[in-house]
C-alpha cells in the first residue's frame, strides 16, 4: 500500500516552510525519517532532490519526491485520509487556498522585509503588513481556527504568524500583532499555540532570537543593486 | 447547476487561462469585460482584497486568483479533467504552475528596465526557459502527457504574451534551435481548437502594451 512506504522529510530548524509539513504529518499521524539540512552549506542529497530550487522542505515518499510546502500539504491531504486538512466543499478549498497564497505573499514577506530593513523603508513594509493582517483578521469571523473546530489546511499554512511573527517584531522592533487591533487573531494565537501537536513542535524560542538577529543584520547590511 | 459568470479582460493572460479552462471543461459561462480604469462594483465587490481580474462567480459566490479558479473547476465540473488522477502526478503538476508563477511574472517586468538590470533579467529568463524545456517538459507533448492540463493552461501566456514582451523589450529570448521541445509544445498547445479560437491578436495585443509602457 502507497501509504506504507517511508517517509523521508528534508528540513531545516528554524523554517516556518518545513514546520508546516511536520505538523501536518503529525496531526495525521504518519510517521516520518526527519533529516537536518544545513542551508549554508547544502548537501548533495538537497542539491539532488530539489534541483531547481534548492529550498527546503523535500518531501520523499518511496521513491516520489516534492518540494514546495503547499505543494507538500496537499500531496500529504490527499494521500493520508485521517484527519482531513482541507475542506470538502469546493468553495471553501478554494478560499483556504486564496487566503494561504495572500498571507504568504502579503504578510511573510512584508513582516521579513520590515524585520531586514531600516527606518522609512521598515515602516512602510510594517504598515503594508499590518493593512493585510486586517483582511485576514475578518475571516476568522468568531471561529477557534480557520479550519472551524479543528485545525485545517489554512491554520497549518498561516501557522508561522504565531510563533514566527512575534520573534520576528522583536527582533526587528517593529508592531504588527497588536491585540486590540487584533483580538481574532490574538485568540487564534493562542489556540493553535496550545494545541497538543502544535505545542510540541516548535523550535526553541531564544535560539530563534539569535538566529534571525544573525540574518537580519546579513540583509540589512547588504549593497542596495 | 448555479450560473456561472466570468469577470475578465482581452489583454490578461491570467483572465484567459480561466476561459481556456472554462470551454475544455464545456462548463457554459457569461463573460464580462471590464475596464481596469473604471472598475465595476461588482468587481469591487466580488474581489475586495485585490480588486483584480479573473474573478469567477458562481452560484453568487466568487473566486479569485487563476491558479486557485482552475482548482475550483476541476473539483466542482470533474468531467474533462484537467489535472492528473495520481496524488504524485498532481503534486507534480501543481509544482510547475507555481514555478511559473512565482518566476514569470517576476522576469518579465524586469526585462523592461535597462543596462545591468536588464541584463540580469534576460540570463535569468534563458534559465528559466532551460528549467522549463528540459525538466517540466521533458519529452512529452503536453506538460502532464498527451492531454492539454492547467500546466499548459497556467503557461499558455507564452503562447502569445511572450513574443509581444520580447518586441517590446527588444529581446530575443525562445529561439527555436535554443528551446525545440518548447517551440513544439506551443505549436501543439496553439493547434488545440480551444486555443486556437481563443486567443488575443498580435497586433492589438502589441498596441495595448505600448501603450502602457
Amino acid at each position: 500500500m502507497a501509504n506504507a512506504e517511508h517517509v523521508k522529510l528534508l528540513g531545516f530548524w528554524a523554517s516556518p516552510f518545513v514546520r508546516r509539513v511536520e505538523w501536518a504529518l503529525k496531526l495525521k499521524g504518519v510517521d516520518y525519517e526527519y533529516i537536518e539540512e544545513d542551508i549554508f552549506n547544502k548537501s548533495s542529497q538537497l542539491l539532488e532532490l530539489n534541483p531547481v530550487h534548492k529550498l527546503v522542505p523535500v518531501f520523499v515518499h518511496g521513491e516520489r519526491v516534492i518540494a514546495e510546502s503547499f505543494v507538500v500539504l496537499e500531496y500529504i491531504d490527499e494521500t493520508w485520509k485521517q484527519c482531513p486538512l482541507m475542506p470538502q466543499d469546493p468553495h471553501e478549498r478554494a478560499m483556504a487556498r486564496f487566503w494561504s497564497k495572500f498571507v504568504e505573499e502579503k504578510i511573510l514577506f512584508a513582516s521579513w522585509k520590515s524585520m531586514c530593513s531600516l527606518g522609512e523603508e521598515k515602516e512602510k513594509a510594517a504598515k503594508l503588513t499590518v493593512d493585510a493582517v486586517e483582511k485576514i483578521e475578518g475571516e476568522l469571523k468568531g471561529k477557534r481556527f480557520f479550519g472551524g473546530e479543528s485545525i485545517g489546511y489554512l491554520d497549518i499554512a498561516v501557522g508561522w504568524m504565531s510563533y514566527w511573527l512575534p520573534i520576528w517584531e522583536e527582533v526587528g522592533s517593529m508592531k504588527i500583532l497588536d491585540p486590540l487591533q487584533f483580538p481574532a487573531l490574538t485568540s487564534w494565537m493562542r489556540n493553535f499555540l496550545e494545541h497538543p501537536v502544535i505545542k510540541e513542535n516548535l523550535p526553541p524560542r531564544d535560539k530563534m532570537i539569535i538566529y534571525f538577529q544573525k540574518r537580519s543584520q546579513e540583509f540589512s547590511s547588504r549593497p542596495r543593486g | 447547476m448555479a450560473e456561472v459568470k466570468l469577470l475578465g479582460t482581452w489583454p490578461s493572460p491570467f483572465s484567459y487561462r480561466v476561459t481556456w479552462a472554462l470551454k475544455l471543461k464545456g462548463i457554459p459561462y457569461e463573460y464580462f469585460e471590464e475596464d481596469l480604469s473604471n472598475k465595476s462594483p461588482l468587481l469591487l465587490q466580488c474581489n475586495p482584497v485585490h480588486k483584480k481580474i479573473p474573478v469567477l462567480i458562481h452560484g453568487g459566490k466568487s473566486i479569485c486568483e487563476s491558479i486557485v479558479i482552475l482548482e475550483y473547476l476541476e473539483e466542482t465540473w470533474p468531467q474533462n479533467p484537467l489535472m492528473p488522477d495520481d496524488p504524485y502526478e498532481r503534486a507534480i503538476a501543481r509544482f510547475w504552475v507555481k514555478f511559473v508563477e512565482e518566476k514569470g511574472v517576476e522576469v518579465w517586468i524586469k526585462l523592461f528596465s535597462s543596462g545591468e538590470e536588464k541584463e540580469k533579467a534576460v540570463k535569468d529568463s534563458l534559465e528559466m526557459l532551460k528549467t522549463i524545456e528540459e525538466q517540466a517538459l521533458g519529452k512529452k507533448k503536453f506538460f502532464c502527457g498527451d492531454k492539454i492540463s492547467s500546466v499548459d493552461i497556467a503557461y499558455g501566456w507564452m503562447a502569445r504574451w511572450l513574443e509581444v514582451i520580447e518586441e517590446l523589450a527588444g529581446v530575443k529570448l525562445f529561439e527555436p534551435q535554443k528551446f525545440p521541445r518548447l517551440h513544439a509544445w506551443m505549436k501543439d498547445f496553439k493547434d488545440e481548437p480551444v486555443i486556437k479560437g481563443n486567443l488575443p491578436g498580435h497586433d492589438e495585443m502589441l498596441v495595448y502594451f505600448k501603450h502602457k509602457l
